[in-house]
């Protein structure tokens, strides 16, 4: 994961006028989404899966050296049902993008606000160097228990303070136990674990050195982005319509969210990457541009939507539909038995006579 | 260090914009110091230290409910056999939780410039009641790789399950049954003893059994015991073997309960 290009990070900071920045376009979170164009022009963007309208997360100006994409904006919507949220079409992606400066056209759609309780945040940001990235990832792989830790690496560990650790060394080395010798010791450098995730707690590093950072951008091809986890780390192979080239990553969306937005506590997925088109091509005439978003998460379903919980004892009884079609067959034949045995009993009366 | 680093920040920021204007995500306008009029530096990022002293935000469904207080113990966890993905849970139940080193020794690896020498440490974590956690780590400084082992024996946790020789009264002290682990060579076996006994074991495994909180047993072993890795790693596995077994008193019926996520999803809805 050795990037060469910067990485500009993200945090949330709370405004009052989000439109009084030096940027040209405004990127901020929660609150009616500022378009480029006239909102009548295409429809209100809902989910695919159960068709409500989905709550805008976030939107950030994202512009790029081309003359086309000199003044380009990403939305982020997400659907907050909770059945959609386990499936990756509960949040979509899109990209307006124009030559000229563009008029700022605020939705009257109140349906896009995510959090009305909330105000508004602007997304602050901050450069970090492609070398401060690089150590920090080497300084997680060399002092986690990650799996990655083969490779020669210079490591700046002049950060780390190891007072905790300096006292257990001394202690074992002052016990006057028995200890068998240390040169004993085995060179089994190979020692891997099963059930460590190694990506996570590189993610998790990272989210404690720079705290509460919302987005992660690094717009280059060669860019690899940050992974929630080892488990389901996804192959996105999807092109763009317009110049068939693969899509690269733009930027990812992190867990630390949650912490300003309590209606987001329900969802699955611990951060989300966007892939969009490495030339931003203006496909067709289309306004909106929907580009790919892949929402990761690592949680296996462990129960099957056909338990129910009693909220008063919380015990878990299993109920289909299936079994009591069955009853009812049973019931039903068990009837029809008992019919038949009554009607033969009276023609054996009849006989007898 | 801190202070280091921020002056030689703005100047780098100065310099920027000037030359080619790049244009990108931040990157806009003026540079973000400057953003705001009359705004201070944003007072988020403090010194860059390793973990630690910062306060822990959770990252997983279960973080949130455990910082939250809503999960009263670890043995939930292990009922449900929720993964503990974050070494701030086991932090947060266990407050006595001791951490010995049991094996610190180097070891080389051939390159072309020569033998590559890093530091190997087995730690081994337990409250010396229930919970044993073992860990490994190497890395280029020996207090390194205690703090990566240290962490990876936290999120390795197991509960133990004691039991008695004989009369049951007073508390249990010994394996419940005898069980037996393995790791490559090794066979590790643990036998119930009576009271009074202590641990019958070679020094490696003494260590751990005592951390585990079991205060008699026999053990017999098989095996090369002396590669260190597997020996520790199987006497581990037996103590894991423990609440595998299945014991006629675990022959009644036990009722379906609804996980931790279920039972505290309005919480998780919506902070309530």
């Amino acid at each position: 994961m050795n990037n060469k290009e910067e990485i500009v990070i993200g945090y949330l900071e709370q405004t009052d006028d989000i439109l009084n920045i030096d940027d040209e376009l405004p990127s901020y979170a929660n609150g009616l989404p500022y378009f480029l164009e006239n909102e009548d022009k295409f429809e209100p963007i809902k989910c695919q899966q159960c068709g409500n309208q989905m709550k805008m997360l976030l939107q950030i100006y994202a512009p790029l050296n081309k003359k086309h994409a000199s003044f380009r904006e990403i939305y982020v919507f997400l659907c907050l049902n909770e059945q959609c949220s386990k499936n990756n079409s509960s949040v979509r992606v899109f990209r307006m993008q124009s030559q000229q400066k563009p008029q700022l056209l605020q939705s009257k759609n109140k349906e896009y606000i995510l959090s009305p309780q909330n105000k508004s945040f602007i997304i602050d940001t901050e450069i970090i160097s492609a070398k401060e990235n690089n150590n920090e990832l080497q300084v997680a792989e060399e002092l986690l228990p990650t799996n990655f830790d083969d490779e020669d690496k210079d490591v700046d560990l002049k950060n780390v303070k190891f007072d905790n650790e300096n006292k257990i060394y001394e202690n074992y080395l002052k016990s006057t136990e028995e200890k068998e010798d240390i040169n004993e010791l085995d060179g089994l450098e190979q020692d891997q674990q099963n059930n460590i995730d190694g990506c996570f707690l590189i993610y998790q590093h990272f989210l404690t050195q720079y705290p509460n950072h919302i987005v992660r951008y690094c717009f280059d091809s060669q860019s690899k982005p940050l992974w929630f986890s080892d488990k389901k780390q996804p192959q996105i192979d999807s092109k763009c319509p317009h110049c068939k080239k693969n899509k690269i990553f733009e930027f990812q969306i992190n867990n630390s969210i949650l912490t300003y937005f309590p209606e987001l506590y329900n969802l699955e997925w611990g951060a989300l990457y966007i892939y969009s088109c490495p030339s931003s091509c203006q496909v067709g005439g289309q306004i909106l541009i929907e580009e790919t978003i892949y929402a990761h998460s690592d949680e296996q379903e462990f129960i099957s939507p056909n338990l129910k919980v009693d909220p008063n004892t919380k015990l878990v009884s299993i109920n289909t539909n299936k079994s009591n079609k069955q009853k009812q067959q049973i019931q039903q034949q068990q009837q029809q038995q008992q019919i038949q045995q009554k009607i033969d009993e009276k023609d054996e009366e009849d006989d007898d006579w | 260090m801190a202070e280091q680093e921020q002056q030689q920040a703005p100047a780098v920021e100065q310099e920027q914009p000037a030359p080619v204007e790049k244009k990108g995500f931040g990157r806009g306008g003026r540079g973000q110091r400057e953003r705001r009029e009359g705004g201070a530096p944003r007072q988020n990022r403090g010194p860059r230290r390793f973990g630690g002293e910062q306060e822990w935000t959770p990252l997983t469904k279960l973080g949130r409910l455990v910082k939250a207080g809503k999960i009263k113990s670890l043995e939930t966890i292990f009922q449900f056999s929720i993964p503990i993905k974050e070494y701030q849970i086991v932090d947060h139940f266990l407050k006595n939780l001791k951490e010995e080193p049991l094996a610190l020794g180097p070891v080389q690896k051939q390159t072309c410039a020569g033998q590559r020498t890093r530091f190997k440490a087995y730690v081994v974590v337990g409250d010396n009641h229930q919970h044993i956690g073992l860990g490994w780590k190497s890395a280029k400084e020996v207090q390194g790789a205690i703090k990566g082992a240290v962490i990876n024996a936290k999120l390795n946790l197991i509960p133990v399950r004691k039991g008695y020789w004989g009369n049951k009264i007073a508390q249990p002290h010994t394996v419940p049954c005898k069980v037996t682990g393995k790791e490559g060579s090794v066979r590790v076996r643990l036998v119930p003893a009576p009271r009074g006994t202590g641990i019958v074991a070679a020094i490696t495994s003494k260590k751990v059994l005592q951390m585990a909180g079991i205060q008699d047993c026999y053990t017999q072993s098989k095996g090369s015991t002396r590669t260190r890795s597997n020996f520790l790693k199987a006497t581990f596995h037996a103590l894991k073997e423990t609440y595998n077994f299945l014991t006629p008193d675990l022959w009644g019926h036990t009722r379906l309960e609804s996980t931790p996520f279920q039972e505290h999803s309005e919480y998780l809805a919506a902070l309530k």
